[in-house]
Order: C-alpha cells, then structure tokens, then sequence
C-alpha cells in the first residue's frame, strides 16, 4: 500500500519537473540543480510552490534551501505527505 | 459566472499555467506589459496563460518590468509600447520607501507629510505617464492596506495616523488617474504572501497572482460583447405576487417588507437603463391586466421605461424572438430573468445565444445576480449614444406612427418606391472625418453585427496601430431626423491610395438606422472627398451580415470568391445622390482638422 503511494509520488513529482523545465539531456529522476542549466532560481521557486499546490503540503524554509534535486524534491514530499497520510514518514 | 471581485475562480496549478505559458508561440506583434515595483514571478505567468487561453492564435506577448524597473516600464510603456495594454501595479513603497516590509528605513518614524511628499512626485510622474499613453488601455491595481508594515503604534484591529494617510494618498492618486483614463482593477481580498515576500520580492501569493491575472484579462480582453437588452418577467420577477388573481393592488413591489427585492430590482433596471441598456418584459398574462394600470401602479419603472412588451398567452421564447425582431438585434445580445426553470428551459432551447437567469427566490441571492448583470453589461463610459438609445427606439415608435399615418393619408411620407418615403424625415447626416479619435467609433465596429463588412473586432492596441498607419482614415456618421437625434450609427476605416484606389477595411453601420441610405451617402461621400476612382474591400460573411451583403448587391456590385468587392466612383456617387435626392436628406462633411489623426 505504502509502495503504491510512494509509486503514485514520484510518477506526481515527474509531471510536475517535466511541466516546468524544458531539458532533454538529462533524465527527469537526475536532475538536481547542479546538471541543470534551467533550474535556476524562478524554477526553484516555481517547483516549490507547484509541489505546495499539488501535494496540498507547506515547505518549511529548511525544506527550500534543501531542495536541490528531484531525489531531495521526493524525500521532502514523502516526509510531509506520508506523515499527513498517518505513516511514520521514514525514507524507503 | 465568478468573479473576481466576489468570488474565488477554479485553480490553475502554476505547473499548468507554466507548462501553458511555455508552449505559447506568440508572434511578437501584440504585447502587453505588466509594471511593478515588485518581482512579478508568477503573476506574470498567469497573467500569460490567461491570455493564451484567451486568444488560440496571434497571442499577446507579456512583458514584464519588476522589481527595480518601474521607471523602465513607465518609460517603455509611453514609447516603445505606447499602445499596448498596461498593467501598472503599485506598491505601497512607490508611495514612500519607508511603507516596504523590506526596506532598510526605520520601521514608524513617517509623517504624514513625508509620505505626501514623496506621494506627489509619483502622482506628477504617473499623470503624466498616463496622458502621454492616451488612447491605450492602461490598468491600475492598488496594494490593499493590510500590506502595509504596521507604521503606526495602534492594534492591527485598528488603523493609525499615518496607514490613515498613506491610504487617502493612494486613493486621492489613484483617483485623479483614473479621471485621466486609467482603469482600475478590483481585487480579491489579498492576504500578503509573506514568505514569498521575503525570499522573492513577490508579496502575491499563488492564489492572488492567478486571481489577479484573470480578472485583468477578462476585463482587458472580454469574451463576449457587451448585452444590449434585458427582458423580464413581470409576475414574480418585477414584483411579488400575480397581478391576474392578485389584482394591481395585491402585488408587492416594495418599500416594504417582502417587496424590497423586487423595489431594488426595479431600480437597478432603471439603472440600466440611464446607461444603454434597453429594457423589455415578457409575461404570460392578459394584456388589459397590466399594460394600462401599469402607470397607476407608482413603481420606480414606467411603462415607457420599456422599449418593447409583450403580454400574452403566447411561448415565451417566441415572444422574445419578436421582441429582439423589433428591436433589431441580433438574440445573443438579450438576457432574460424569469422565475419559472420550465420556462428559462424552453426560452433557453429556442432562443439561440441567449443568457437566461432564474429570479432569485432568496434575498441573499439577489446580489449575485446584480453582480452578474452588471457584468453582462458592463461599459467602462456611458457614451451619449448609450444614453440616447432607449430614447431613439421610443421615437421610432413615433416615427413609424407618423409614417403609417402619412401613407394612409397618401402624402409623400407614404410613398414606397425606394427611399422617397422618408422625404418628409428631414434626415440629417453629419459626417466626421476625424472619427479615429472618437471612442465611438471602435465601440460600434467592435458591436455591430448586421451591417458589418468582414465581421472583425479590433481590440484598443490593434486599432491606436491602426490609426497610425499612414494614409488611413476614419469617418463616422452621426444621424437626426424631425422625430430626435440617432447619435454616431456608421463608421468606415480604411486607407486611401496614390493610385486612386480607396481600401476600406472595416464598414458598419448601427441596426437602428437600417433603411435610411446612410451606408449609401458614406460611401458616395468618401469617393467624392478622396477623388478615388475605386473603393474596394472585403467582404466576409459571418453568419449573420446579410444586411451588409445585400447592400453590396443592391449596388451591383459582385463579391469575388477570395471576398473582395470593388465599386466604381460613378456608382458610388449615383447610389449616394439617390438617397439624397428620394429621401430629400442632407449631408454635411466636418472638416479635417490640420492636426490629424490621433
């Protein structure tokens, strides 16, 4: 059930990187702010406020200095998502 | 129907008005600009996915100018993007620096007359921005007051001296533009997105930047056109109770307890109608129990207050089909209010095009559907043509009576054979040769249906571009006879040649003074100023510009398959001293001013 979730998450957070950033070169999963030239700081704040709407969650100032990548994106939704759904919010 | 002022719209994610904005290939030739003290961020991208949606092809380009480009943008958008549609967005800090969150002054040390100070030097430099942008359409937006940094020492719950001044200087401002033209938008209650605020210079949150975005495109750029006449039901709708079993002094149409919806109905209908609106009404009823005791009933509406009724036991849409007949428009531009959901229902199926509202049955409903009329017919100037429309269908009541008359009685009024049975009309046409700096004249191309060329509208930015093209022209003509005063009811743009050849481009004329010869006395007029030897065009059939085509035929004149028509000078001015001559009118050409167009 869990698996499904965090299944359902990531399909979510591609959507939401493949909406907002136009980069062919590298896969969705790998992006972070480092291999990509378009992540700059309008889609930083883009990605925030788009994971805000789509996930019905609040990030944390913590949360968006830490936002760096898609896997870091996963693991900051998964804690607020999961801990919202009743689970322990621990990283699978 | 939401709106911006009173409710919240549906949401678009920021991923999809992104995604939108980014799939928009726009081709540079129209723009709009959108000018802050402030980083726009993503009120700039709503407001482009807006208008994305709003035109699928030629799509505006959103320029922006945010934070720290305030006098850019102001300079930008009184030059180079002179005629563009402008959103200028003000901040509190405009007014003074020290009213930022953000800024490095003291927090409460501001007088009132620092902040007047530096407020007067904005108002000068805005009102001279605004004037030089004349003609375009220029937008204004203002930081609601709980944006501003708490200046003073009282609660939040209440406001001190110097919010108190900073407001009052804002309004007094804002007010002074708006007398210049500017257009001022009425935004949601705006909570400050702090947050963003301070990590982006942005004090929008999502939800606002969206709200924002639409409300200024559905006003910039409105979908439908404005409604020109409302037709109410009378039992029900126009007052409480039924006049057939409840007899005149049965019914309840307030000041008083259970009739003051209706009382504020009746008043906002009048309202209305002081602004252009023509009024009708349509009730399933006897006609001698309402129509000749409605008078004595001493209800803020008169039975003249209508410019057309019908009282029978007839369907109601057909019914409203023979009032929008003769009124002479065209059945999308009716709204309808009855209390009956079977009836809206079958006015609804039969009358194509036409908005149709239930009476409200609560109290609490009725101010949603003022909100909702007052936008169906909504007009940023009651122009004197507005004013003076009602008036004119109620005088054609009397023309026609007089020309009824004339022909039983066999005078000259009477005869049919073209247009010799206006001669005794004392028709009178002033023609304006100036007319591209007459508001009107873009107001009636951008309304008129029947008698309209190719069908295209020209929004304020297309048609300032428009004016500026060298050699353009544009003509209107304004219409009186013995019975009153039609006001400005035909326009005609296009662009003269050096080789003779007149180009016209767009061609209307107001339905409401079909059968005169007007379009006839432009026509031969213009060739006999231009010294033309042709006048061409296109014509493009829309589905509902028979008139137009049938005038083209009546001149023997054939529309090509690509849509081009074309007409000899000698034609031209035959078919113009015709109606002159039949209709014993006469024609006046104002001269052209030396300073041109504007």
């Amino acid at each position: 059930m869990k698996d499904a979730r965090v299944s359902d998450l990531v399909g979510q957070l591609e959507a939401i990187f493949l909406d907002l950033m136009q980069e062919d070169k590298v896969p969705v999963r790998s992006r972070s702010r480092v291999n990509c030239a378009g992540w700059d700081s309008l889609f930083q704040l883009h990605l925030i406020l788009a994971i805000e709407q789509e996930f019905h969650i609040t990030l944390s100032d913590e949360d968006m200095v830490d936002l760096n990548s898609f896997d870091c994106a996963l693991k900051i939704i998964q804690e607020h998502v999961l801990l919202k759904d009743g689970c322990d919010g621990r990283i699978l | 129907m939401a709106y911006a002022c009173c409710a919240p719209s549906p949401l678009m994610l920021i991923r999809e008005a992104s995604k939108l904005t980014r799939s928009v290939k726009s081709s540079g030739a129209r723009k709009i600009a959108l000018v802050c003290s402030f980083e726009p961020l993503h009120l700039k991208t709503y407001v482009q996915a807006f208008v994305a949606l709003r035109f699928p092809v030629d799509i505006p380009e959103v320029l922006t100018f945010g934070y720290d480009q305030l006098v850019a943008g102001l300079m930008q958008t009184s030059s180079a993007l002179k005629t563009a549609p402008a959103l200028l967005f003000l901040s509190w800090e405009d007014l003074h620096n020290g009213l930022s969150w953000r800024s490095r002054a003291a927090l409460g040390k501001l007088t009132e007359a620092e902040i007047s100070k530096q407020g007067q030097l904005l108002k000068t430099r805005l009102m001279e921005w605004i004037q030089t942008r004349q003609g375009a359409e220029t937008y204004l937006a203002v930081p609601p007051i709980e944006w501003l940094p708490l200046p003073d020492a009282c609660s939040p719950l209440a406001l001190g001296q110097t919010a108190l001044a900073a407001s009052a200087i804002m309004g007094e401002m804002v007010q002074t533009l708006s007398h210049l033209g500017g257009r001022l938008l009425r935004l949601p209650s705006l909570e400050l997105s702090y947050r963003d605020l301070l990590y982006a210079g942005c004090p929008l949150s999502l939800a606002a930047s969206e709200s924002i975005a639409q409300a200024f495109v559905r006003l910039a750029f409105p979908e439908t056109p404005r409604k020109k006449a409302l037709i109410t039901d009378l039992d029900g709708t126009l007052w409480k109770g039924i006049i057939g079993e409840d007899g005149a002094e049965g019914i309840r149409f307030g000041p008083d307890e259970d009739g003051w919806p209706f009382h504020i109905f009746q008043k906002f209908l009048a309202k209305l109608r002081s602004e252009g609106v023509l009024l009708a009404f349509c009730s399933k009823n006897n006609h001698s129990d309402v129509v000749p005791v409605l008078d004595s009933l001493n209800m803020p509406l008169r039975l003249s207050d209508f410019a057309a009724y019908r009282c029978n036991w007839e369907s109601k849409s057909r019914n409203i089909l023979s009032i929008a007949e003769e009124l002479n428009i065209g059945c999308d531009a009716l709204v309808a209010i009855d209390d009956d959901q079977a009836e809206l229902a079958e006015i609804q199926q039969r009358v194509p095009g036409i908005s149709a509202y239930r009476t409200p049955r609560e109290a609490r409903d009725w101010q949603h559907l003022f909100c909702t009329l007052q936008d169906l017919f909504a007009t940023w100037v009651v122009s004197q043509e507005d004013r003076r429309r009602a008036d004119t269908i109620a005088t054609n009541r009397a023309r026609n009576a007089w020309q009824a008359m004339a022909q039983e009685e066999g005078s000259p009024a009477g005869r049919t054979d073209g247009l010799a049975h206006l001669n005794g009309m004392n028709l009178e046409v002033t023609i304006r040769c100036d007319a591209f700096c007459d508001p009107r004249s873009l107001e009636l191309i951008n309304k008129t249906n029947q008698f309209n060329l190719t069908g295209e509208r020209l929004a304020q930015d297309q048609w300032l571009a428009w004016a500026a093209t060298p050699a353009a022209f544009c003509w209107s003509a304004r219409l009186q006879d013995r019975f009153g005063d039609f006001g400005t009811i035909c326009v005609v743009t296009g662009q003269t040649r050096e080789d003779g050849m007149v180009s016209v481009r767009q061609f209307v004329l107001s339905c409401r003074a079909f059968g005169r010869g007007v379009e006839a006395i432009m026509l031969g007029e213009l060739m006999s100023w231009s010294g033309g030897k042709w006048i061409r065009g296109q014509f493009r059939a829309t589905g509902r510009n028979e008139p137009a085509r049938r005038f083209l035929a009546g001149l023997d004149c054939a529309v090509t398959a690509d849509g081009e028509w074309c007409i000899d000078r000698a034609t031209a001015l035959k078919a113009c001293q015709t109606v002159l001559d039949q209709a014993k009118a006469t024609a006046r050409i104002v001269p052209y001013p030396t300073d041109g167009k504007t």
